[in-house]
């Protein structure tokens, strides 16, 4: 297996989000939330272009289905690994991130999508607050009510900064 | 609508491509000066003599397929402003800005290097500076040169375009509809990186399979009701004949059995340099060699160095041996290959369960012959002819998934016969897409590399393995 892959899957476990890609909502969440592990600074070189759902990778893809049957067909490459303490920690530290807020009332990859798809329009393409929220109304607009629950919690991760 | 042409460089594929001042003034950059160095197609040379040409001329040509596909569309009446035609030309130009020395083969193990320094053994401690030890794609190395290169940084500024602006063309940041679709000119299943691609591997190999009807596309260019950019009716053979020839392009070419052979052994040398610290590539040092004018030496000839280096100095024989290999042009030898052709449907569970008994036998074999299991090398592919499969209708486009809306935002649309609407070739019944869309080439090989003196072991090797796997 390639270590790239091998990262990939701890970075996944990490996480807790479940290295499955059998649905739509399977692979829209290990996208979102490479994507938003990737923000704490660990890298693991994949970038993301615009698309319908929000940020999205396409050698992301490439990877997971790859990864998805070297698990397939022998896991014995990942005994006795484990991520680097220092990536581990800045992993944990946005765990809590992912989890759907309770008085939210989204799935887990739909509330990624909302977070990932936030930051992408502040971040990367430099829009305001209200822009983005403009935006997301546009496109999204069964997410765009918890836009601003969304950036709080990005902004209360340290994903976002200078409010 | 042209901004001024006010130089004229003679190309073998195109004939004469002009540039506007600041194109000119780009490619004089010493960042842009560098890929005349770096080879546009990695070790193909080696099995093809002519193949060796740059991602400098590739990176010009694809800069006038781009002001020709723009001009096409502006005769089919899509609004656009001079200022964007230089944009996506200048998106174009440097879209390749970024590549590393052997383009994919070190991008390849830059990635599997910096990200599996993340990942340590039980009871391993060793620092980590995530900062700095983390892996750049081409891509996003690129976005680096425009930003940190004081030189290309501050003409593209003088001029009024913004670095940041032009590198999102090509890294498909683009969030507008319209500007999305026009950034894929640059990226889609005939774009003018593929266009060039195409006509430029062709021309220098000597391979039939470039004699596309490029004027004839050009001429049958159009946008649909929904702006979408699409092809009429009437460019429907050109365009199966263009997607066909690309996919012998890559059976020709890509996968010709020497080439892979020697990219599976280039991969290997590459991570060789990186683990035994003779090249640097992390994010940290790709930044630092931008800023400091030592990324425009960071081309095929340092690397070469490099490589000799090693094959002197390694202390791995096996490490030594692949670097040898490659300067003396001893390919690796093909032991075992298999080639089939498949559903889609199936999503290659056949392919599957071959790579699982190919692994395990190359297991036996490296017990069987006492080689051991760092000298063979497996290399598997699925080709597919367009990047979606035939069974979306338009309708589903509404509930897309993101695997299929790459897919679709990158294949290539036809108007309908009622001319407003546009939908994917491979849904056009009368297109060979249509049907050749269901399948997938797959392919799998088992090549070993054997040192100097022990080449008579190959047959029985050969042998052997077509005793397991038939």
């Amino acid at each position: 297996m390639d270590p790239r892959l091998i990262a990939l899957e701890l970075f996944l476990t990490e996480l807790d989000i479940p290295v499955k890609i059998n649905s739509l909502g399977d692979r829209k969440r290990v996208q979102k939330a490479v994507y938003l592990g990737q923000l704490t600074g660990v890298d693991l070189g994949y970038r993301f272009g615009w698309y319908l759902m929000g940020p999205y990778s396409p050698a992301l893809t490439r990877d997971y289905y790859a990864l998805a049957e070297s698990l397939e067909s022998d896991e014995s490459e990942l005994a006795g690994k484990r991520l680097h303490p220092s990536v581990s920690q800045r992993l944990r530290r946005i765990r809590q991130l992912l989890d759907v807020p309770s008085e939210i009332p989204l799935l887990q990859e739909d509330w990624l999508e909302l977070l990932a798809s936030y930051h992408f329009l502040r971040h990367v393409r430099g829009l305001s607050h209200d822009d983005a929220a403009l935006q997301l109304n546009l496109h999204k607009p069964h997410l765009a009510k918890y836009t601003d629950a969304a950036a709080d919690s990005l902004y209360e991760f340290r994903l976002l900064s200078g409010r | 609508m042209n901004a001024s042409i006010v130089k004229r460089v003679s190309d073998p594929v195109h004939g004469s491509i002009g540039l506007t001042d600041l194109e000119t003034r780009v490619i004089e950059t010493r960042a842009f000066q560098r890929l005349r160095y770096v080879k546009h197609l990695g070790l193909v040379y080696l099995v093809f003599p002519g193949a060796d040409f740059s991602r400098f001329s590739h990176s010009l040509g694809t800069c006038h397929v781009m002001g020709r596909l723009l001009d096409a569309l502006f005769r089919s009446g899509l609004s656009l402003k001079c200022w964007d035609r230089q944009r996506f030309r200048l998106a174009a130009l440097l879209h390749d800005i970024g590549h590393y020395p052997f383009s994919h083969a070190m991008e390849d193990a830059v990635s599997n290097h910096y990200t599996g320094r993340y990942v340590v053994a039980d009871g391993e401690d060793r620092p980590l500076n995530l900062e700095q030890e983390r892996p750049f794609n081409h891509e996003r190395a690129g976005k680096e040169v425009l930003l940190g290169d004081e030189e290309l940084r501050s003409i593209l500024k003088e001029e009024g375009y913004d670095p940041e602006d032009i590198s999102s063309i090509f890294m498909r940041e683009e969030h507008e509809p319209n500007q999305r679709r026009l950034a894929s000119l640059l990226s889609s299943d005939l774009d003018a990186d593929r266009i060039d691609y195409l006509l430029r591997t062709a021309h220098h190999t000597g391979l039939p399979y470039g004699a596309v009807d490029l004027d004839y596309i050009l001429s049958q260019l159009l946008v649909d009701a929904d702006g979408r950019i699409c092809l009429s009716r009437k460019a429907l053979r050109a365009v199966d004949h263009f997607l066909l020839s690309r996919y012998f392009d890559y059976l020709q070419v890509a996968y010709h059995k020497t080439v892979v052979a020697f990219e599976l052994l280039l991969k290997d040398v590459l991570a060789a340099l990186l683990r035994n610290g003779l090249i640097e590539c992390s994010a940290g040092w790709v930044g630092q060699a931008i800023r400091n004018g030592e990324w425009s030496s960071f081309d095929d000839t340092y690397v070469w160095g490099k490589i000799r280096e090693l094959s002197l100095t390694a202390s791995d024989e096996v490490d030594k041996l692949k670097a040898k290999a490659i300067l003396d042009r001893r390919p690796p030898k093909l032991v075992w290959a298999s080639e089939f052709l498949g559903s889609r449907d199936d999503h290659g569970e056949h392919f599957k369960l071959q790579g699982k008994m190919v692994r395990s036998v190359i297991s036996d074999l490296a017990k069987q012959f006492d080689v051991p299991r760092s000298r063979w090398l497996e290399w598997e592919a699925d080709l597919k002819l367009t990047k979606m499969g035939p069974h979306m209708s338009v309708s589903k486009a509404v509930h897309l998934e993101e695997d299929d809306e790459d897919g679709l935002e990158q294949t290539v649309h036809i108007l309908d016969t009622q001319g407003s609407a546009s939908q994917p070739i491979v849904s056009v019944r009368q297109s060979l897409m249509n049907i050749l869309a269901n399948y997938v080439l797959y392919a799998r090989r088992i090549y070993v590399i054997l040192p100097e003196g022990e080449e008579g072991r190959y047959e029985e090797i050969k042998s052997a393995a077509q005793e397991h796997l038939g």
